[in-house]
């Protein structure tokens, strides 16, 4: 793989590695460091790289790195407010900064989207990456099974888990 | 109304399915079955509307784009650290020989190639098994063929020694009748392991336990 192929690569995927970090580490400055050391440790890693496999390689990769960082930090235990408000508020101007408004956003309440957001950035590590994967990157459970190594069905079965757990905190976050 | 079972249905079953009734994944009779108990079911009905509005949000979650620093930044990398110019590196990149060694015909060529090793092995052993039996057998027959030497010395000193002259022929060729089945076996076993140079050998060896064995039937019918 030649470096112009290899940068080609890395703008193709860019979007997509961030995104996977910014909604695991919820915090855009570690998100970009993750990303820059996934796509690193790719071009280190270039000659393992096949061209159909390489978007589960990078995932599989920025997922350790994150999982790596979380433990390292105790990330969610001395998770600050500020640092939330960092990925929601971020989240949502994204969101508001969209040309075209589908029907439904309009009939969703800005607070109910901003309480699933927060009920998301709850959700345990692992289950959160799932849950990413699959509605937001649009992967199927078979590509999913091939990023976290598991039995296609038990990732199915974590994200209906995950899913649960959503609705449970969504429905405390409502309560108070 | 809250109700703990209707329509064939719990309120606790629906718990468990309710996610796989939103993807759509159940048959349609268990669907129908949750359509009629969500028509009399307040709570069951409020979880399927957190269900939707979750499904809506993760339908439509926001899609940041990555800050352009990444980019940047692991441009400068690559091109700090370039891919090696180095012969081996250009022709022989890890990719290409894992390649060339998963396709089709090398994998075939080495499944012959490992099967024809472990047929000249199984091939090897089993002549080795006869050479070793061989030699066992001609051990053995040499050994009776000592023993029936000095029999023989035993007997023509004893015959001379005799009063009975005539039985003295006789008396010195007696062990040798034993001896001469182990001979030609143990020198059968010789010819089949150094081929057709002791054949001759062997012949004129057999011929010679022949002209024993008549001389002592010759010998047996003149004392007799």
């Amino acid at each position: 793989m030649t470096e112009d192929e290899f940068l080609e690569l890395v703008r193709k995927h860019q979007d997509r590695i961030y995104r996977h970090a910014l909604y695991l580490l919820k915090n855009s400055e570690d998100a970009k460091d993750m990303t820059q050391e996934t796509f690193i440790k790719a071009w280190q890693h270039r000659g393992k790289l096949r061209q159909e496999t390489v978007h589960a390689w990078l995932l599989k990769c920025v997922r350790n790195l994150c999982f790596n960082l979380i433990k390292r930090r105790k990330f969610q235990v001395h998770l600050s407010e500020d640092d939330e408000g960092d990925m929601f508020g971020m989240l949502l101007k994204t969101q508001e900064n969209k040309s075209s408004p589908s029907p439904e956003e309009i009939t969703i309440k800005q607070e109910t989207k901003q309480l699933v957001h927060q009920a998301i950035g709850e959700l345990p590590a692992s289950m959160r990456s799932v849950v990413i994967m699959r509605e937001l990157e649009g992967m199927s459970y078979k590509e999913i099974a091939e990023v976290v190594k598991q039995p296609e069905n038990s990732v199915k079965s974590t994200v209906f888990r995950a899913r649960k757990k959503l609705r449970e905190i969504l429905s405390n976050l409502m309560e108070t | 109304m809250t109700q703990k079972q209707s329509h064939d249905i719990t309120c606790e079953a629906f718990q468990i399915l309710l996610e796989e009734y939103v993807a759509g994944e159940l048959d349609s009779q268990i669907e129908s079955t949750i359509t009629s108990h969500l028509t009399v079911c307040d709570r069951c009905q409020h979880e399927l509307q957190l269900a939707l509005t979750i499904d809506t949000v993760l339908d439509d979650l926001p899609e940041p784009t990555s800050p352009p620093e990444i980019l940047r930044e692991v441009t400068a990398y690559v091109r700090e650290n370039p891919v090696s110019s180095g012969w081996w590196h250009r022709n022989f990149q890890f990719s290409t020989v894992l390649e060339l060694l998963l396709s089709p015909l090398l994998r075939v060529s080495a499944m012959v190639l490992l099967i024809g090793i472990m047929l000249f092995g199984v091939h090897q052993y089993h002549k080795y098994i006869e050479v070793e039996q061989a030699k066992s057998d001609f051990n053995y027959a040499m050994s009776k063929m000592q023993s029936a030497v000095r029999k023989t010395s035993l007997a023509v000193n004893d015959s001379f020694t005799s009063i009975n002259v005539d039985e003295a022929p006789q008396r010195a060729l007696e062990p040798t009748k034993h001896i001469s089945p182990a001979i030609q076996q143990s020198l059968g076993i010789l010819n089949i392991l150094t081929g057709s140079e002791n054949s001759q050998k062997s012949d004129t060896i057999k011929s010679n336990n022949d002209s024993i064995q008549l001389n002592n039937q010759n010998t047996g019918g003149n004392t007799q």
